[in-house]
């Protein structure tokens, strides 16, 4: 067996982000997890939409496709359709998925296409130089937001969980082996996987995740475990009365109140209230890992479950009896 | 005594409520005169709304049909009969009508509740302002409850059958066959005895009436047309598109994938192709215009046959895609199926007024042949003309016609083919010119039968890496926009017209045959085997 190595996945084409942004550290693990996980790049598909990230595929020396805004998870879908031996990743931004092709986000969740897309979020929008983008603070004052913004940002994951997504999770540009991980659990998921990644732009939204540092922080979610974090894990999250929930000292309530994480629970209620510990202003406060990773029928085996091929030399002579139909008359 | 008189030519309107059953008693006028042996053309008229108000202007619904001992090409502008079975069917179509046309009224519907409906202060089957045209007013649904009395319908039920009573009584007046209706309600309505034998009392009570009363003084024959020999069937054009896309796919060895968004008059193509999973085509009907055509797209980088169908609102969302699919140079295939007016315009009305934007609508330069369909039948032969265009075509970028490659924006100096400044705008635009198979240098660079099922995708040039790829041959670029007319049930087209394309060399002989309206001839007796179409020699 020929070994595969990193290198096999790297193109010839010299990168082209701005020094120090995130989309490197994300490249990087990519070119390494993939021939980890033993799948060939000729079996290996990026479909990206336009942005900073979007220039993914033109480094990964596979198939790809650089298309059109927004309109990667449509073209993936008939790709995956097509081709059940792939591995199709759909590559985008805040954005390219969640602006000009939240419809297409939305549907290709919903329908549960088997990619896997990866959602590089960095609140801004970077190709052009510097806009709030639908995940952007309120207030956010960029060029076209000199006043602030005003209006409310997306939150990615509760997003996708209203979509009915059966794999939504996050990781973080500046964790090589989180993001390996989530990354690894979301290509084996058959099914649509969305995986949204913190990715700092350090020219247009410096900063923008390093409020994590500060704050509460990260609140990591691994399946099984009660949901601590913080100094020591002196830190957890319990359910409110109200279905919702919240973070408590673990000093306080005790260990055994804290909720433990269910990333295979049917209903999506629970991931989806964990979904909103998020802050959406200033993030000081993020849980990250697997929300939700539930197995449901993915819709491109379905649509090919239907669909039969006549034999070649069958297929002609079917197709006449059916132009000819049933109602025929002749004229001499 | 009723005379016959032979005639060449008429044009008849079936015209009544949404409920009446218009336009199957269209249907099945059209059957019996294709039975004859005469040239039609139909012009099926929904109302917009899907259920509109009964006795109402809007909920008319009407079926024209043309036919003729004559080759026709039209369903007619000016009816010489119209049918009305109610007030608002009289004055929705009462403009239309030249001179002496026969109008056959029924008197029924004619109360002053219903003419008030649509503003008529007096019944104008009675105040002689019909007095230019030739008016039967006859109580055709009291005819028809007082025939079908036996069958012990309600009186509701009973009236449904007047259509079947309005047909027999055209059927006579036309000398028209009848077994071809009567086996038809036979089988319809199979299951419900009750049923068939009220319909098939109407219709009789209807030909009977004709041959009985004095009403009719003259009956009419016209003889069948002359028409090349074949074996016919009735098509629509949305049908006979959906199958000329199967059958170029099926010569092309690949699977057909269909991107659509329902759109008015297009979903009928979708309804079409879902039905033939089982000839290896995939539908998918995705969640707007723009995923359709994308996913069409993302099929043919797997190696499928990339369709969308849609109308004219659905292509200027595509656009997008339509340049990135010549841009890739994957195989698409785009079908407009033409709607009138602008923006969203008239779902249920047609018009020809897409050519503009399906030649000129792109951005930058990204010509795309386009092709017009020219009858139903012509539908079929066009699709597949596409589909055979749209793998084979070599690049695109080298020698198309001026109109696909006139610059569009000020900065571009001139268009290097027709070598005219875009600044200075033609007085009439450039002619529409659809690039020929013929006239490309290289066309045959892959092999139009080499291609297998899901073959490896195409690698997108990242660099010289795509050298130790799986590739398949290079591919052709591809696109092709099918312009065709939304009509039903007219029969394959009879004559020839010159080509807008050189002729196919399967197209012509084996599916639709060299006598044009044959589709009976066996698809499998085409030229097999994996030699190149002789498209190089065509030009
Ligand atoms: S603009 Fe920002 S996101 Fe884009 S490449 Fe530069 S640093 Fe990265």
């Amino acid at each position: 067996m020929t070994t595969v190595n990193r290198k096999e996945f790297v193109s010839d084409q010299e990168v082209r982000w701005c020094p120090g942004c995130g989309d490197y550290a994300v490249l990087a693990a990519f070119q390494s997890l993939m021939p980890q996980l033993g799948i060939k790049r000729e079996n290996t598909v990026i479909v990206s939409g336009i942005g900073c990230s979007s220039r993914f595929p033109y480094y990964v020396d596979s198939y790809g496709l650089h298309s059109i805004h927004g309109r990667a998870p449509a073209i993936a879908t008939g790709l995956a359709t097509t081709r059940p031996d792939l591995a199709v990743w759909v590559v985008t931004g805040d954005g390219d998925a969640l602006s000009i092709g939240g419809n297409h986000l939305i549907h290709a969740l919903r329908r549960n296409v088997n990619i896997t897309i990866m959602l590089f979020n960095n609140r801004i929008y970077g190709l052009t130089k510097g806009q709030y983008s639908p995940t952007s603070e309120v207030g956010k004052v960029t060029k076209s937001t000199p006043a602030g913004s005003v209006d409310t940002p997306f939150n990615p994951l509760s997003l996708a969980l209203g979509a009915e997504a059966t794999f939504v999770a996050r990781t973080v540009d500046s964790n090589r082996a989180h993001l390996t991980e989530v990354l690894t659990a979301a290509i084996a998921h058959r099914g649509a996987s969305l995986v949204e990644i913190y990715q700092n732009c350090p020219i247009f939204n410096d900063g923008a995740f390093d409020d994590l540092k500060a704050g509460p922080g990260l609140i990591p979610l691994r399946h099984g475990e009660p949901i601590t974090f913080g100094p020591d894990q002196s830190q957890g999250v319990v359910r409110s009365a109200d279905g919702s929930v919240r973070v408590v000292d673990v000093a306080q309530v005790g260990l055994e109140a804290i909720l433990v994480h269910d990333a295979h629970a049917s209903d999506p209620s629970q991931a989806f209230a964990i979904s909103r510990l998020t802050d959406s202003g200033v993030l000081r406060q993020a849980p990250i890992g697997i929300f939700r990773n539930v197995e449901r029928p993915a819709f491109d085996d379905a649509m090919r479950a239907q669909v039969s091929m006549p034999a070649p030399e069958e297929r002609l002579a079917a197709l006449q009896a059916l132009v000819s139909g049933q109602d025929t008359w002749t004229v001499a | 005594m009723t005379n016959v008189r032979n005639i060449d030519r008429v044009v008849i309107r079936f015209a009544g409520d949404s409920g009446d059953g218009m336009q199957l008693t269209g249907d099945r006028f059209t059957a019996d005169t294709a039975a004859i042996g005469n040239d039609f053309s139909t012009l099926p008229n929904f109302p917009a709304e899907i259920r509109a108000p009964a006795g109402t202007i809007a909920g008319v619904s009407s079926f024209q049909l043309h036919f003729a001992d004559f080759d026709i090409r039209t369903p007619g502008d000016r009816p010489d009969v119209l049918v009305a079975m109610n007030p608002a069917a009289l004055k929705a179509n009462l403009r239309d009508l030249p001179r002496g046309a026969v109008i056959v009224a029924d008197t029924h519907d004619f109360t002053t509740r219903n003419l008030a409906k649509v503003g008529y202060a007096a019944n104008p089957l009675e105040d002689g302002s019909l007095g230019a045209f030739q008016v039967h007013a006859l109580d055709l649904t009291g005819m028809t409850v007082g025939a079908v009395a036996a069958f012990g319908l309600g009186r509701k039920e009973a009236s449904r059958s007047k259509n079947m009573f309005a047909l027999g009584l055209l059927t006579w007046l036309y000398s028209r066959p009848t077994e071809g209706t009567e086996e038809f309600l036979s089988r319809k309505f199979a299951s419900k005895p009750q049923i068939r034998d009220a319909n098939i009392a109407a219709f009789r009570a209807g030909y009977a009436f004709g041959e009985t009363t004095e009403a009719f003084t003259v009956r009419y024959e016209i003889a069948a047309a002359p028409m090349p020999a074949g074996t016919y069937r009735q098509i629509s054009g949305n049908t006979a598109l959906s199958y000329g896309l199967m059958a170029g796919a099926a010569k092309a060895g690949m699977p057909l994938y269909l991107g659509a968004y329902p759109i008015t008059p297009a979903s009928d193509v979708l309804h079409e192709l879902s039905k033939a999973k089982h000839h290896g085509v995939t539908t998918f009907q995705a969640e707007d215009e723009i995923a359709a055509v994308g996913a069409a797209l993302g099929a043919s980088y797997g190696g499928a046959l990339g369709v969308t169908s849609t109308s004219g609102p659905g292509v200027a969302l595509k656009m997008e895609t339509i340049s990135l699919a010549v841009m890739l140079e994957l195989p698409l295939v785009i079908c407009d199926v033409q709607r009138a007016g602008p923006a969203t315009g008239m779902p249920t009305k047609t018009e020809q007024a897409d050519l503009f934007q399906v030649l000129y609508g792109r951005h930058g330069e990204a010509p795309v042949p386009v092709l017009a369909a020219q009858s139903p039948g012509d539908c079929f032969d066009i699709a597949v003309e596409a589909v055979r265009i749209a793998l084979h075509l070599p690049h695109s970028g080298d020698s198309c016609c001026p109109t696909a490659t006139w610059p569009t924006g000020p900065s571009r100096g001139w268009c290097r083919t027709c070598r005219r400044c875009p600044r200075s705008t033609p007085a009439s635009p450039p002619k529409p010119t659809a690039r020929t198979a013929s006239s490309s240098p290289t066309c045959g660079t892959r092999s139009w039968l080499g291609l297998g099922p899901s073959p490896a995708p195409q690698a997108w040039s990242t660099g010289s890496a795509a050298s130790r790829r799986p590739t398949r041959p290079a591919t052709s670029p591809t696109i092709r926009t099918i312009t065709s007319s939304w009509s039903s049930s007219a029969k394959p087209r009879s004559t020839a017209s010159p080509p807008i394309c050189p002729p196919w060399w399967w197209t012509t002989q084996a599916l639709s045959g060299a006598s044009r309206p044959t589709c009976s001839s066996s698809v499998g007796a085409r030229p097999t085997g994996r030699s190149r179409p002789p498209c190089a020699e065509s030009g």
